[in-house]
């Protein structure tokens, strides 16, 4: 058997790592699909009235859709990333997970495995099931769809009760799909390096280094461009996508980077 | 099957905790690890393990570097820890989870020893006392028929029959491919059990010897009156408690406090009569 | 088992299996409890019990037959009556000799009192 990398080996540690960490698992899924009942209970609980009696600014009830999908988002791919490794902290938990005869790399594919594959897909599934539940509520009151004029003067259909799935986002979002990859990286690795309080600690390190690096590029950008005036050239960075897309390569990098740095210390880790 | 050479380990900079270490590890033997508090047992034992990293300096454990963590080695070792943990699960659904990982794991002789230890398996792990949870770790290290075995403080919190059942379970276990190493405090509990003795002290190993090697060079006796070659020497009830050099191959009975003390106070007298000729016979 | 603290292991327990043969409870030709099984009745390392059976195979009083275990010898409580007495002889002996000339017992006192003892601790199961 390789000692590197070994399918059985790898599907037999995913089942082992059930054990410990299932039950942190499935109590922030609840948690988080409790939070998202409550909201969509909660906004279409209070515009009942309006909702039923069809009335004009009903359109804004889902409004809260987006924010709560994003911090929410966010919120549980931390917490189940810093989770993942946190047992290493903990001298009495981590002898037996770096003694289980199963290879660094392994150990490690296992932690990406839960901490995004499993966690992402989850929250999606969970998210998404809520939203359906609900959204097919509302167009049970009836027709759902307005003729309005947009602003360029054309008579378009908009659907109020979408399902969440089905929104278009603008095209700006999608570059910036890299976010969830790289705090759950980011956490990862702050739950290897520290030894208790993980995620507070990640946390605060991420706002701190955040804090710093803006405000350089703030004063930096600030010196370079006081006193010039803007040219309206038609170079390749003027395009605001391809900004974007720097962002997005910038953001998968530094992913990639966090998750070898946790790997690493992983392969290092003492007890 | 445990070769050390020239190990160097601290934990901080200013306090080195090994310097220059040697040490070689037989099989088929049980090595009781002693050593003052501080001395450094359990971080040996991590060192084999591979759960620490040393400063400098060799450590090879059946051919591997145990700091490598690679699976074919670590499925060849029981570490069992002084402090543990287990999840908050029942027996069954642990040994699912984990047996997979030893491919010589024995079923039937696990809950053999599950039965000659009492231990109730229908409780969940998380929570059984410390003395069962001990005993279950014990007999899931045995069971997984692992050719390196490392305890440290194994007795610490069992009660007395348990101390006889796990000696009787040890006695069993040493095979001549396994290597066991023991380290423990409470030398009574393992008298009879350990044939080899490794003492620990000032970041060295200050004796590492066979107990018939120790036997065939000092004597422990009972002494009304002290004697002029009388290497270390203990009042006790009616006389004294004495180590004299073993001129005559008289057989005595290893008394490991005694030796234990005696190293500590006087080394050199005592290791340079074991180390004449210190190697550790095949049996 | 209890061992007593001065004497080597490997010889209380060779006096632990010479018992057993004085006593009958194994008998000749019998075999022998393997080293393994020793070790786990006494709670003993299995190298301790190996050198017993080395020393006992050098009295003759056990022998090892290939693949199947140890037997008692033909002669093996007569070779364990001459080791006994080898033993009596070397370490038994002298502190009751110290004793007896310390205390000043005389040969003739010694010699009544153990033929009482005798008479008194045997004689019945000859009658």
């Amino acid at each position: 058997m390789s000692n590197l990398f070994n399918t059985t080996r790898f599907f037999a540690l995913i089942r082992r790592q059930w054990i410990s960490f299932g039950r942190i698992y499935l109590m922030s899924v609840g948690v988080i699909a409790g939070i998202i009942f409550c909201f969509y209970a909660f906004n279409i609980g209070a515009n009942y009235n309006d909702i039923k009696n069809e009335s004009a600014h009903v359109y804004s009830v889902l409004n809260f859709r987006s924010p709560l999908f994003c911090v929410l988002g966010m919120f549980f791919a931390t917490v189940i990333s810093s989770s993942y490794f946190a047992d290493l902290g903990s001298k009495t938990k981590a002898i037996f997970e770096l003694m289980i005869p199963a290879s660094r790399l392994e150990k490690f594919l296992v932690g990406i495995f839960y901490t995004l594959i499993v966690s992402i897909s989850s929250y999606l599934l969970i998210y998404y099931l809520i939203d359906l539940t609900f959204v097919s509520y509302l167009r049970g009151f009836g027709p759902a769809v307005r003729t309005e004029m947009n602003s360029l003067g054309e008579q378009v259909t908009v659907d109020f009760w979408q399902y969440y799935f089905n929104v278009d986002y603008p095209r700006g979002i999608y570059y910036l799909c890299f976010l969830p990859f790289l705090l759950s990286a980011i956490f990862l690795l702050g739950g290897i390096v520290f030894k208790n309080y993980q995620y507070i600690k990640t946390a605060i390190s991420l706002v701190l280094y955040c804090v710093i690096w803006m405000s350089c590029f703030v004063y930096l950008m600030k010196t370079q461009t006081e006193n010039t005036v803007q040219r309206m050239d038609d170079n390749y960075w003027s395009d605001v996508y391809h900004i974007f897309g720097l962002i997005t390569v910038a953001g998968i990098v530094l992913t990639v980077i966090f998750w070898g740095l946790a790997f690493l210390r992983l392969k290092e880790k003492e007890i | 099957m445990i070769t050390i050479q020239n190990l160097n380990f601290s934990y901080s900079k200013s306090r080195p905790l090994f310097l220059h270490m040697d040490l070689t590890l037989k099989q088929g033997h049980i090595y009781g690890l002693l050593g003052k508090n501080g001395a450094g047992k359990s971080t040996l034992l991590k060192n084999m393990a591979g759960l620490v990293f040393p400063v400098s300096g060799h450590v090879e454990v059946l051919g591997y570097n145990p700091n490598r963590r690679e699976p074919s080695l670590l499925r060849e070792i029981s570490f069992i820890p002084e402090e543990f943990y287990l999840p908050a699960v029942k027996s069954e659904q642990f040994l699912k989870a984990n047996v997979g990982f030893y491919p010589n794991f024995d079923r039937e002789y696990f809950y053999r020893l599950i039965n000659e230890f009492e231990i109730p398996v229908e409780q969940k792990l998380a929570e059984m006392s410390y003395g069962q949870k001990k005993k279950y770790i014990i007999s899931f290290g045995l069971a997984s028929n692992t050719k390196i075995i490392i305890m440290d403080e194994p007795t610490n919190g069992l009660d007395i029959p348990s101390k006889a059942q796990f000696r009787k379970i040890m006695a069993s276990a040493i095979t001549d491919d396994r290597c066991v190493i023991i380290s423990t405090h409470q030398v009574r509990d393992l008298d009879n059990l350990i044939d080899a003795v490794i003492l620990l002290d000032e970041h060295k190993v200050a004796l590492n010897a066979p107990v018939n090697v120790i036997t065939d060079k000092l004597c422990f006796k009972k002494m009304k009156e002290l004697s002029f070659d009388v290497l270390h020497a203990e009042e006790a009830l009616g006389g004294f408690n004495a180590i004299l050099p073993n001129t005559l191959g008289e057989d005595s009975k290893l008394d490991l406090e005694l030796l234990f003390n005696a190293v500590l106070l006087q080394k050199e007298k005592i290791t340079n009569l074991i180390k004449v000729d210190e190697y550790v016979k095949p049996i | 088992m209890e061992f007593n603290a001065n004497k080597a292991i490997y010889l209380q327990i060779a006096e632990y299996v010479c018992d057993h043969i004085l006593m009958e409870t194994w008998k000749t030709k019998d075999k022998v409890p393997s080293v393994r099984e020793l070790a786990v009745q006494l709670e003993v390392n299995p190298n301790t019990v190996m050198r017993t059976y080395d020393l006992l195979q050098q009295k003759e009083i056990i022998a090892n037959k290939r693949g199947i275990g140890f037997f008692l010898t033909e002669d093996s409580v007569k070779n364990v009556k001459s080791y006994r007495k080898t033993i009596f002889l070397e370490e038994d002996l002298p502190p009751f000799f110290r004793n007896i000339y310390l205390l000043e017992i005389g040969l003739s006192e010694l010699e009544q009192r153990y033929r009482q003892f005798v008479e008194q601790n045997f004689n019945q199961n000859e009658s």
